[in-house]
């Protein structure tokens, strides 16, 4: 086992190599870190203010951003896992072949796989962070109710890159990433992100259960206000499951790339 | 090949006909996308906004130009950063053009025009759709044409200019997340500019998408804000130096 989780974290090491190698390597994962922020300020300050229809639950700005907030934290962790798990992942199992040079160390491609999930997990945290303590300071959330978030995203991190890793082997080339991406930005819109669930409708709110993203959300916000019960664990429950065997997925395909 | 409108017109085509073998991995990005945001959006928050400060017309009216805009402008960025990259370095499509008689201007126009022709076939697309959905008049699928073509070359121009200027194309996610996305958010896409701080306001009214938000509100809505003429005359200031700098960076790039 201890062999096991050395070549897990070779596999992560070589990212972590790559990401210094490269100039705006850095860079850019340091805008990552910006992507909540920006957004709070846009559509918290934007449509916060606009916030004042029959329909809507919000008294004022302040109180949709506290809505708001927690939601934005997992939309950090969807973009970046989806681009290390789908976009860089693809590149290296196809277009550059780095996984053809890895398998020919003792590395099998469970522990590619384990390594590519663990790399994206903790970079998808790592960006979290200071969105978070900022969100966490603007009194948007209790300081308690921040690391619940990081807890949550954590574990989010690790089933949304799972299921990116799960669909990626599926591939058949670059043009498959446009519906990927397509995919993606339709879950963070229609999961209860930007607005309630049953702001979209019975129907709509139906088909959105079937998006982890949504439960994924919903976990973030329970961990922000410190509630969590039978139906998060229930969410916790389907979402391993459904990480579990993405991961079992791309393993076998990633043996049938490489060892055939 | 005397003729530079015929040059152009060869770079174009070359660009198309590369375009009409390669069309479908563009397909849902650029014209199931904006629908998905509009929906989306207008989903989510139709009902809970305060129309006043909207103009009055309701949330998805407001939301259908500025989403338009913001697609032009990602699909401009989108042409011109990647795609020019890749034909200095990988393809190497513009060293073989430089061989021929075209000169450096046929090949960064002809490159403009492209860019206008994909953004006004998205945007057809689009306001078709929307106007067919009875969200704004018929007459607007012709009208965003001009604002969409504006948009095109003022974006165009400056994000080809990076495209030839950079040596690493890790460059291109960070100008997509520190460029890309506080504009399309602080332009006045999903909400009002005056529901930002003032100094955004201010940093807006100097990029080029607020200026094309605006325009392209204008034509969809057949009203004017008093300010056409300088939305315009920003676009210009844009695309100008833009395609000055490119002809600096093509002419660097490909002189050997």
């Amino acid at each position: 086992v201890r062999y096991r989780l050395v070549r897990v974290a070779a596999v992560v090491g070589r990212n972590v190599d790559y990401l210094r190698a490269s100039p705006a390597g850095w860079l850019g994962a340091l805008t990552a870190c910006f992507e909540p922020m920006l957004y709070l300020g846009g559509f918290g300050y934007g449509l916060g203010e606009l916030m004042g229809g029959a329909k809507s639950g919000f008294a004022g700005t302040a109180e949709y951003m506290r809505f708001l907030a927690p939601a934005l934290v997992a939309a950090s962790i969807l973009s970046v896992t989806t681009v290390e798990t789908t976009f860089n992942f693809y590149s290296k199992l196809r277009a550059i072949q780095v996984y053809d040079a890895v398998i020919m160390t003792p590395c099998t491609p469970l522990e590619i796989a384990a390594g590519e999930l663990a790399w994206a997990s903790l970079l998808a945290v790592a960006s979290a962070v200071p969105g978070v303590a900022l969100m966490a300071a603007l009194g948007l959330f209790s300081w308690s109710g921040a690391v619940g978030a990081l807890v949550v995203s954590l574990f989010a991190a690790v089933c949304l890159s799972a299921i990116g890793l799960g669909v990626t082997v599926f591939a058949r080339g670059w043009q498959d990433f446009e519906i990927i991406g397509v995919v993606q930005y339709a879950m963070l819109l229609f999961s209860g992100t930007f607005a309630p669930l049953e702001n979209c409708g019975r129907v709509a709110a139906t088909i959105a259960q079937l998006s982890p993203f949504t439960h994924v959300v919903a976990l973030t916000r329970a961990a922000t206000g410190g509630h969590f019960g039978w139906v998060e664990l229930a969410r916790v429950g389907g979402l391993a499951a459904m990480a579990m065997a993405s991961l079992a997925i791309a393993r076998r395909q990633i043996a049938r790339t490489l060892l055939a | 090949m005397s003729n530079p409108v015929a040059r152009i017109c060869a770079v174009f085509e070359l660009q198309l006909r590369f375009h009409l073998r390669t069309w479908r991995g563009g397909l849902f990005s650029a014209f199931v996308l904006p629908l998905i945001v509009t929906y989306g959006f207008g989903l989510a928050f139709g009902d809970e906004l305060d129309a006043h400060a909207l103009g009055g017309a309701g949330y998805v009216a407001f939301l259908i130009p500025g989403v338009l805009a913001a697609t032009i402008f990602e699909i401009a960025v989108g042409e011109s950063t990647w795609p020019v990259w890749s034909r200095f370095t990988w393809i190497g499509t513009y060293h073989a053009l430089r061989a021929t008689p075209l000169r450096i201007s046929d090949i960064i126009l002809g490159h403009y025009l492209f860019v206008v022709l994909r953004a006004l076939v998205v945007a057809t697309v689009y306001v078709a759709v929307v106007a067919a959905l009875g969200f704004v008049p018929a007459r607007a699928v012709l009208a965003v044409w001009p604002p969409c073509a504006g948009i095109a070359v003022a974006i165009a121009a400056p994000a080809t200019a990076l495209g030839a200027l950079v040596d690493n194309d890790s460059w291109f996610p960070v100008v997509q997340r520190a460029v890309v996305l506080p504009l399309t958010l602080t332009s006045g896409v999903f909400f009002p500019l005056a529901e930002l701080p003032p100094v955004c306001a201010t940093v807006a009214a100097l990029t080029p998408l607020w200026h094309g938000v605006e325009i392209t509100r204008a034509a969809v809505g057949n009203a004017t804000d008093g300010g056409t003429l300088v939305h315009w005359l920003v676009l210009l200031a844009w695309a100008v130096p833009g395609y000055a700098v490119c002809h600096i960076a093509f002419s660097r790039r490909l002189a050997t």
